[in-house]
């Protein structure tokens, strides 16, 4: 490389650091999401079709009159579609800071979380009521022919008002609800969804299957959802009594129902698990594999998965995808099988009449295509496991609220060499580090899941948290590590003595939570059996 | 998802989740590159403006196909390439419009410009500007993806879907092309016609 080049790369090279800062402004990033927001709304308007629309003539007739149902009520301003009617507790935004008051409208694409005991109340702009219970998020949308509520976990009780046109739409998980004039409840957790009807009836819809339910009926995505008597799940309304006698007058109408003990509802397991129409199973050679696998290529209907290993499949079936959705969180544990379950890989490629989503592929439906062709055998367990309880000192958690602008969102370097961080940086992230004998635990813009998580990373024990609290937090916690925190690197030598307490004085002292030993429930996926394939 | 435990995720799994309707995994995933493929943009077109336009219309274009992304590919040159092709049609489309974005304003203004003056920090960085989004277009990627951005040669190769030896030799090239204009422009006075430095002037 002569002089000349020398210089124009060094040019090029400041160039290119002056401009390394350069980003598309918030306003794109906004555009980017209204479309993919645009898209995902459109996609359960599609899945209804079949339910009744007559025609696209109804379709237009009813958009026409979109605008007369949908008028605010009287204390709704307009493009608002819900207000805070009565509240007894603390309801949070989607910032831990965000306290919401009662009277406060809600436009689309609103965030609610309720507190711990903490009783919501919502009047929607179509006249519908919802009550919400403690540990509640929901979130509202706008749907072509009227509100779209959305249950992410807690539990609700609908009210849906009688309209001329127009649905109110509940969606938890995957399962669908379109209603006009009926009274239900729904709940939703990380195991699943569940419906029960009290008055009128319900359509519900998972994937391609449909149910009507009727006063006094449940429906769960979920066998691991244990089957409570709908009265049980109404105890926590403050409407509990009247609704009682509704349940009551309701099953007196209905002889079916009336003939039925009222302590075990009906209940059932909607759609089963789906199943891939067509499908191959080829191991693959070694030499083709590798050890990282192929892609995993999906397209509604379809599903292409590269030299998997078996392991892989039954994780993406039982793990992540169990329930038809995506749940990094899970904490569900796969046990059992023999070895050759880690090394050996296959390619599944499989087809859904149905033109299934791709987290019900990779859920249920995988799940049914490794118990054909696998054989596999698994049962469920809730085991008592040692756990740590993460809970509330006395006298109130002291986390510092998360500071907007406290932290940046971490990017993995793009360009190689990787460009230097610029001075101060501070990551949205959680980072464990090494401060001489102790340990320093930092996060910015985390939940106390994510805090919960970070600790079970290093204790002896998975974390169970049972604090209710709701909300992002910055915050730091120094401790020094001893044998209940094996996972802890060892220090260097060093003559610094340890100053800090131990983590649980610490987790006490420094962020006014308590760590306490005990037993508690872990979810395990037991592999009873599994064998090779057989050739296609 | 959560941000913060999303950025510990490798791309693949943001986007098998993001395929499966996971919002915030897309969300992440556009956080993570949105600025090298903004920076892709801008070094190519000159402006900021249109930068902005094909950003979004990478990442949309990418929603559509997020089941069907090979995942033994890498995002970041798959993103690029899809850049690229934004890029290129935006460019034809626009050939004869003037950019009135101040960031595109990239031509050396100055009456007096001659090889006597010495050119201050700002004007040198913009003489250097002007000369990339100048070149030929398969020169000005391989300058804006190997120098400006860093990519290694195989990643390049991946983005433009060349081969490896196709990036050396176009960015041998590249360089003499870029050194020499340059040299020109210093050594002697006047500016770059606008034929020369393209539409964005």
């Amino acid at each position: 490389m002569n002089r000349t080049d020398d210089h124009l790369l060094r040019e090029l090279e400041a160039l290119a650091a002056s401009d390394d800062e350069r980003s598309a402004s918030p306003r794109t990033f906004a555009r980017v999401m209204a479309v993919w927001d645009e898209r995902a709304t459109s996609v359960p308007l599609r899945s209804l079709r079949w339910w009744n629309y007559a025609g696209l003539a109804a379709l237009s007739a009813a958009m026409v009159l979109l605008a007369i149902v949908l008028r605010p009520t009287n204390h709704l301003s307009r493009g608002s579609l819900a207000v805070v009617e009565a509240l007894d507790g603390s309801l949070y935004g989607a910032r831990p800071d965000e306290m919401i008051q009662p009277g406060t409208q809600l436009r689309p694409g609103s965030i609610v979380h309720t507190g711990s005991g903490t009783h919501l109340q919502l009047a929607l702009a179509d006249g519908s009521r919802i009550e919400a219970r403690s540990q509640s998020s929901l979130s509202f949308d706008r749907a072509a022919d009227g509100i779209r509520l959305h249950l992410d976990r807690g539990g609700i009780l609908v009210h849906a008002a009688q309209r001329r046109t127009g649905y109110l739409y509940v969606q938890a998980g995957d399962i669908a609800v379109q209603v006009v004039g009926t009274l239900f409840l729904v709940n939703a957790d990380a195991r699943g969804s569940r419906v029960a009807v009290i008055e009128g009836e319900v359509q519900v819809k998972r994937g391609a299957v449909e149910k009507t339910l009727r006063p006094g009926e449940q429906i769960s995505t979920s066998a691991a959802l244990e089957a409570l008597p709908v009265q049980e799940e109404l105890a926590w309304s403050r409407r509990h009594s009247a609704l009682q006698a509704l349940l009551q007058a309701a099953s007196q109408r209905a002889p079916d129902i009336g003939q039925k003990d009222t302590s075990v509802q009906p209940f059932e397991v909607l759609g089963g698990n789906p199943r891939f129409d067509v499908e191959s199973v080829r191991p693959c050679a070694d030499d083709v594999a590798g050890n990282r696998g192929g892609p995993v290529r999906l397209t509604p209907g379809r599903m292409v998965a590269t030299c998997q290993t078996v392991m892989g499949f039954i994780n993406a079936a039982f793990r992540l995808f169990a329930e038809g959705r995506s749940n990094p969180y899970s904490n569900v544990q796969v046990v059992g099988g023999p070895s050759w379950i880690h090394s050996e890989r296959y390619t599944i490629a499989a087809t859904s009449p149905d033109n299934a989503s791709p987290a019900l592929m990779q859920g249920p439906m995988l799940q049914a295509l490794l118990e054909d062709r696998f054989r596999l055998k698994v049962h469920r367990e809730v085991r008592e496991v040692p756990i740590y309880s993460l809970t509330i000192a006395k006298g109130g958690h002291k986390l510092p609220p998360y500071t907007e602008g406290s932290c940046a969102p971490v990017e993995p370097p793009s360009t190689f060499p990787p460009p230097p961080r610029p001075a101060g940086w501070v990551p949205c992230a959680a980072r464990v580090r090494r401060n001489g004998p102790h340990v320093r635990v930092e996060w910015h813009r985390a939940t106390i899941q994510e805090l919960t998580w970070v600790l079970g990373l290093n204790v002896d024990r998975p974390v169970l948290d049972r604090t209710g609290i709701v909300g992002l937090f910055d915050g730091t916690l120094e401790f020094t590590p001893d044998e209940s925190n094996p996972r802890v690197p060892p220090a260097s030598p060093s003559d610094v003595p340890p100053t800090a307490p131990s983590v649980f004085t610490a987790v006490q002292e420094q962020l006014g939570l308590k760590l306490e030993k005990m037993n508690g429930p872990g979810e395990f996926v037991v592999i009873d059996d599994i064998r090779r394939p057989s050739e296609n | 998802m959560d941000g913060w435990r999303q950025a510990e995720t490798p791309d693949v799994d943001l986007v098998r989740l993001a395929a499966s309707g996971d919002r915030e995994a897309f969300a992440t995933l556009y956080i993570r590159y949105q600025r090298p493929i903004f920076r892709f943009a801008l070094h190519m077109t000159g402006s900021a403006v249109i930068a902005e336009d094909i950003v979004h219309d990478v990442f949309v274009a990418f929603m559509g196909n997020l089941a069907r992304f090979d995942a033994e590919r890498s995002l970041a040159a798959y993103l690029y390439g899809i850049a690229r092709h934004k890029t290129r049609r935006r460019l034809h489309r626009e050939r004869r419009l003037v950019a009135l974005d101040p960031d595109a304003q990239y031509v050396d203004h100055s009456p007096e410009g001659g090889p006597a003056r010495r050119l201050e920090d700002g004007d040198d960085r913009r003489l250097l500007r002007n000369a990339i989004v100048a070149l030929p277009r398969r020169y000005r990627e391989v300058i804006v993806l190997c120098n400006l951005h860093r990519l290694s040669y195989e990643t390049a190769a991946a983005a433009i879907g060349c081969p490896v030896g196709t990036i050396r030799s176009r960015l041998h090239r590249a360089r003499e092309t870029l050194t020499t204009r340059l040299q020109q422009k210093l050594a002697s006075p006047g500016r770059l016609s606008r034929s020369r430095v393209g539409f964005a002037l």
